[in-house]
């Protein structure tokens, strides 16, 4: 460990670094490629888009298809929001757009004209912890991590939610407050999934900072 | 993913203008389901009509006691409503059983109904009220439940996304 003052090097870094030797090898052949393209191929699409991402304006000229979070982590290098199935189905890309909790897998960058984007990253640093990243450390909420970008920034949304009364499957009155007991915390955060399952550390990280004890 | 062009229309006349003239287009709202299918490559659209600008996403009341929802309206906001969770509670449930609480806040009524709300909606035989290319092109048509209509799917389908700016639910209350 001696060395690693003087030969500073991420794992990050290495991986881009190497994947960019491959495709300078690459070149050649990619060109060839493009020369014989098939007919009935369609030319890629640019586009503009300017969004706020965690308080930052960002103005990018990216391709039509990329998805939001393509975008986060290839061209903002945000890569706290993690894709999982790329499918909305596990809860593992989930950002804050104009406060509310969505997939960024499944939504394009260019469909964001001047919304307002938080990431993991946006919610606190590591000297200043948001309430609910300190109560994930705290309770241990996670095992291997991956997840728990998607997971904060759910909960995070699923306490506004809450507060501004929206109702969920599990609650009996549709009418009433929302009341957040376990029950209730599980069936708004079913959309994240832990596959190591940290399920109830998550659940206690919550409802600490629902309380306000955090 | 195949390359696609894409807009924000700012009226649904000019969306509805766009698709006519436009080959393979396609209408862009809440993109839970076709982007899911556009990365499949079961969807192939060559333009991308964004209609999330056209501020269909009003929850209004009608004379006649019912309500009017706009396409744009997020599942989310639906079951949410305060007429919605008193007099339609049946479609609030049955929109808060499907999804989850991300994709809730981006589909919208339009075309993502859920699998779970559409047969509630369709019980009060909405009306839906369109707009299409050209000229003010205006009707009501009332759509009817399964055992009525055996193409509903495809009906419903093809009100709510293809030729439609403008798509809203009138219905009488649960019970």
């Amino acid at each position: 460990m001696e060395n690693s003052k003087e030969f500073k090097i991420t794992r990050r870094g290495f991986l881009v670094s190497a994947a960019g030797s491959v495709a300078a090898t690459a070149v050649p052949g990619a060109v060839t490629a493009a020369a014989q393209q098939p007919l009935g191929v369609r030319p890629t699409v640019v586009s503009k888009v300017s969004f706020v991402v965690n308080g930052a304006r960002r103005d990018l000229e990216v391709d039509t298809r990329i998805t939001l979070l393509d975008t986060l982590r290839e061209h903002l290098q945000l890569t706290g929001t993690k894709k999982g199935c790329d499918q909305g189905q596990c809860g593992a890309c989930t950002v804050l757009v104009n406060g509310r909790r969505i997939n960024s897998c499944l939504t394009l960058a260019v469909m964001h004209q001047g919304d307002t984007i938080t990431t993991i990253e946006g919610l606190g640093t590591p000297e200043k912890l948001h309430p609910m990243q300190a109560a994930f450390v705290k309770h241990d909420g996670f095992q291997c991590g991956y997840c728990t970008p998607g997971q904060i920034c759910s909960a995070v949304a699923v306490l506004e939610e809450v507060k501004a009364g929206i109702p969920s499957h599990v609650s009996e009155d549709l009418t009433a407050r929302p009341r957040l007991t376990s029950a209730e915390l599980r069936e708004r955060m079913s959309g994240n999934i832990c596959r190591c399952g940290a399920y109830s550390n998550i659940v206690d990280a919550i409802t600490e900072v629902s309380r306000g004890r955090a | 993913m195949k390359a696609f062009t894409f807009e924000r229309a700012r009226s649904p006349a000019e969306a509805a203008a766009s698709a006519a003239k436009t080959r393979d287009a396609k209408f862009v709202a809440g993109g839970t389901n076709l982007l899911d299918l556009m990365k499949l490559e079961i969807e192939t659209p060559a333009h991308l009509i964004d209609v999330n600008g056209l501020a269909l996403d009003k929850i209004e009341g009608t004379p006649e006691g019912g309500l009017r929802i706009g396409a744009l309206v997020r599942n989310t906001d639906l079951a949410a409503e305060a007429r919605v969770r008193r007099s339609y509670p049946l479609l609030s449930r049955a929109l808060l059983a499907g999804a989850s609480g991300q994709l809730r806040n981006m589909a919208d009524c339009g075309q993502s109904p859920s699998a779970d709300a559409l047969p509630i909606l369709l019980r009060h035989q909405p009306a839906v009220q369109q707009t299409g290319p050209g000229q003010r092109l205006r009707r009501d048509r009332r759509l009817h439940a399964p055992s009525r209509d055996r193409r509903y799917k495809r009906r419903v389908h093809r009100d709510a996304s293809k030729r439609h700016g403008h798509c809203d639910a009138r219905a009488g209350r649960d019970g």
